[in-house]
């Protein structure tokens, strides 16, 4: 196995203890950090995605998979160059208003992460107001909305409705999940929907593309 | 006294000593790590009475407050039908009682086994349904039906089930304001709060988010309903190794402790108030990221946590009829069996939830009457081995009169305790089968034929005149 597949290899297998040791060994050898990030770990996650997609990979695996590559981006960060990295995208990301649960918000955002998007999560009970403060600040591609209650669907029909009075904010593209969510719901009030944590990183990487 | 539905299989999931375990580990949680408390009214209640409250909202319940708690909260709970009769008695005698549903936006369409938006007339189908069948002692209003504002939809639900159910209804809102609205009503329909508390037939349900949320929107329940003299059944619904610890005994701590402050807040508010214990400890799908209606280890936890419950002297809310696939089918009805016997063999006492499909997305007309034949079945299973004295002589002497080579058909004995036996209703036991199933065809007629034909027993005048006035003014509200 040469250097470059030993590291995809500890990402698919969660190696953090030894993934420091593998990308250090590429770099010791005169390898490009890029090279190392995109043949080396992104190759990794690539395979950790369709591993994930025919059920041979379960969650806890994929987070693990996902906190090797941090290891491993700690020994390469300082040496790309801008451009290297690039960022899939910008995601403001919330529980909406009246609504306290967080469990799949955390999981999509974890998964989001893992691949490459920039993450701001503002948390729980979060009004139209404020993620439309956010969109501001924070200039994302796309919001994402989470809900548990069937009334707190609501709450995500006045944010979108908020955005789009917005000319700064109108463009944002809006995705929404959780258990009253469905593709009609999601259609009627201009959004885009996903069903699991799997589905949203397809769909905010087709939103952005 | 006897049982209602005599259990004489002795069943249990945990030893008294994991019960122990599990009981001094909900402590340690309680009163050295604490609980998160968003209710400035809870934590100046709870510190008057002995907790502990700590920066970032964090309580820390001694041990002596908990136990003072379990010493006042009531050993049972009575609730009564519409019209004021005792129906559900939980007391010594640890009686079980089943309820149907839960309030949801879609329904399994009977006729075609397909799921579609819920609408008015569902709501009617399924309290009509629900009335006829003796197995179901209360029901959840079917509540976010399509066609009004949701922010009053569970409350017209409500309405509609006082209309066309006349047993107990355990309600089920988004807020505590709309279960207000309702408690309201059903204060009016009675004459009064004191006539209401003194015999109420309905109950509310609140869950704190897992792990260790008690936010200020299930706190306001457990006060309002205590304030009222309302049952509340508080209940954590937790997934292992998402939400919950990943392990049994990990979830079962958990949900335990949360339990136990929901208890401890309900008595500090009022000592004596009615109090459910309820707990849904479930798998967390680490392919899907469902959290599973129809795993195994849920429903051997929710037996374990109705262990827990008796153990500490308190009404269980137990769970039965749940599957995790979306339509009337093998799995489901798979599913639904296991719950069933889980649940029939186990210590809870009100047990609700089912029929539910898709992992608590849409309900179903036909799972009622597949859940009225298992309840009988399952209540032939728990029914034991009768051992005693009387019927092992009459068994001997019986055993000697027909002597080796002969046969039983022609005995007294038989004659009296053969109808014992359970006789499927609508499963069938024919000496020749039918090459195709006509089961699902028996079962859309049955559904169709009761709601033509069950008239449940209306409202009086005066009482409906109490229900058109809220009706009106729900409907008033968002315009």
């Amino acid at each position: 196995m040469d250097i470059l597949e030993m590291i995809a290899n500890d990402v698919v297998e969660g190696e953090m203890d030894e993934i420091a040791d593998h990308v250090q060994e590429a770099l010791d050898g005169g390898m490009e950090p890029k090279k190392v990030l995109d043949e080396g770990m992104l190759k990794g996650m690539n395979t950790v995605g369709d591993l994930f997609k025919e059920g041979e990979m379960f969650v806890p695996e994929v987070l693990m998979s996902a906190k090797t590559m941090e290891e491993g981006m700690e020994i390469l960060k300082p040496l790309l160059k801008e451009g290297d990295v690039t960022k899939a995208g910008v995601v403001v990301m919330a529980t909406v208003k009246g609504d306290l649960h967080d469990i799949g918000k955390k999981l999509v955002c974890m998964m989001l992460e893992g691949a490459g998007f920039e993450i701001h999560d503002l948390g729980v009970d979060v009004t139209p107001e404020e993620i439309r403060d956010a969109v501001k600040d924070k200039n994302p591609d796309i919001v994402g909305m989470s809900a548990m209650l069937t009334t707190t669907m609501l709450s995500m029909q006045d944010t979108v409705a908020l955005l789009k009075q917005d000319a700064t904010t109108q463009n944002v593209k809006i995705m929404i999940g959780g258990a009253p969510a469905n593709p009609d719901v999601a259609t009627e009030m201009g959004a885009n929907y996903s069903a699991d944590a799997s589905a949203a990183v397809d769909l905010a990487v087709s939103l952005v593309s | 006294m006897e049982r209602n539905i005599p259990n004489n299989v002795n069943f249990s999931v945990l030893t008294p000593e994991q019960i122990q375990k599990i009981h001094r580990a909900s402590v340690t949680v309680l009163s050295e790590f604490g609980v998160k408390m968003d209710s400035a009214r809870m934590r100046e209640e709870l510190q008057a009475a002995g907790a502990q409250i700590c920066e970032n909202d964090i309580v820390k319940v001694p041990e002596q407050l908990i136990n003072k708690c379990l010493e006042t909260v009531p050993k049972g709970v009575s609730l009564y039908s519409r019209d004021g009769e005792e129906i559900i008695k939980i007391g010594a005698e640890n009686n079980i009682y089943f309820g149907a549903i839960i309030d949801v936006v879609n329904v399994l369409d009977h006729h075609t086994n397909k799921v579609r938006k819920m609408f008015r007339e569902d709501v009617k189908n399924f309290a009509v349904l629900e009335d006829y069948l003796d197995s179901v002692s209360y029901a959840t209003p079917a509540g976010m039906f399509n066609g009004v504002d949701p922010r009053i939809a569970s409350q017209i639900a409500f309405l509609d089930t006082c209309r066309y159910f006349t047993k107990t209804q355990s309600i089920v809102t988004a807020e505590c304001a709309g279960f207000e609205d309702c408690m309201h009503a059903a204060q009016d329909f009675v004459g009064g709060k004191d006539k209401l508390a003194e015999k109420p037939f309905i109950m509310y349900y609140a869950e704190p988010i897992s792990p260790f949320m008690h936010v200020d929107e299930s706190v306001k329940r457990i006060i309002v309903c205590a304030e009222n003299g309302i049952p509340i059944t508080y209940m954590p619904y937790s997934m292992m190794g998402g939400t919950a610890p990943v392990t049994p005994v990990g979830a079962l701590i958990q949900n335990n402790a949360d339990v136990l402050m929901g208890l401890v807040m309900s008595q500090v508010i009022k000592p004596g108030a009615s109090f459910i214990y309820g707990s849904m400890p479930t798998v967390f799908d680490m392919k899907t990221t469902v959290g599973s209606y129809g795993a195994p280890e849920f429903h051997m936890c929710v037996a374990a946590s109705a262990d827990l419950a008796d153990f500490y002297g308190v009404p269980f809310y137990g769970s039965h009829c749940l599957s995790d696939a979306k339509t009337i089918d093998a799995q489901s009805v798979a599913e639904f069996e296991m719950s069933m016997m889980s649940t029939m063999m186990s210590k809870a006492n009100l047990v609700h939830d089912g029929p539910f499909l898709d992992h608590a997305n849409n309900i179903t007309l036909i799972g009622l009457l597949l859940f009225d034949e298992m309840f009988h079945q399952t209540k032939a299973y728990v029914n034991g081995v009768d051992t005693s004295d009387e019927m092992i002589d009459l068994m001997l002497k019986t055993i000697k009169d027909v002597g080796p080579g002969g046969h039983y058909l022609e005995e007294r004995s038989t004659l009296k305790n053969f109808k014992k036996i359970w006789y499927p209703k609508r499963f069938k036991r024919l000496m020749q089968n039918p090459d195709e199933s006509d089961l699902m065809d028996r079962l859309i007629a049955e559904v169709d034929h009761i709601l033509e034909t069950h008239v449940p027993k209306p409202p009086t005048p005066e009482q409906e005149e109490v229900l058109a006035s809220y009706e009106a003014e729900f409907m008033s509200r968002y315009k």
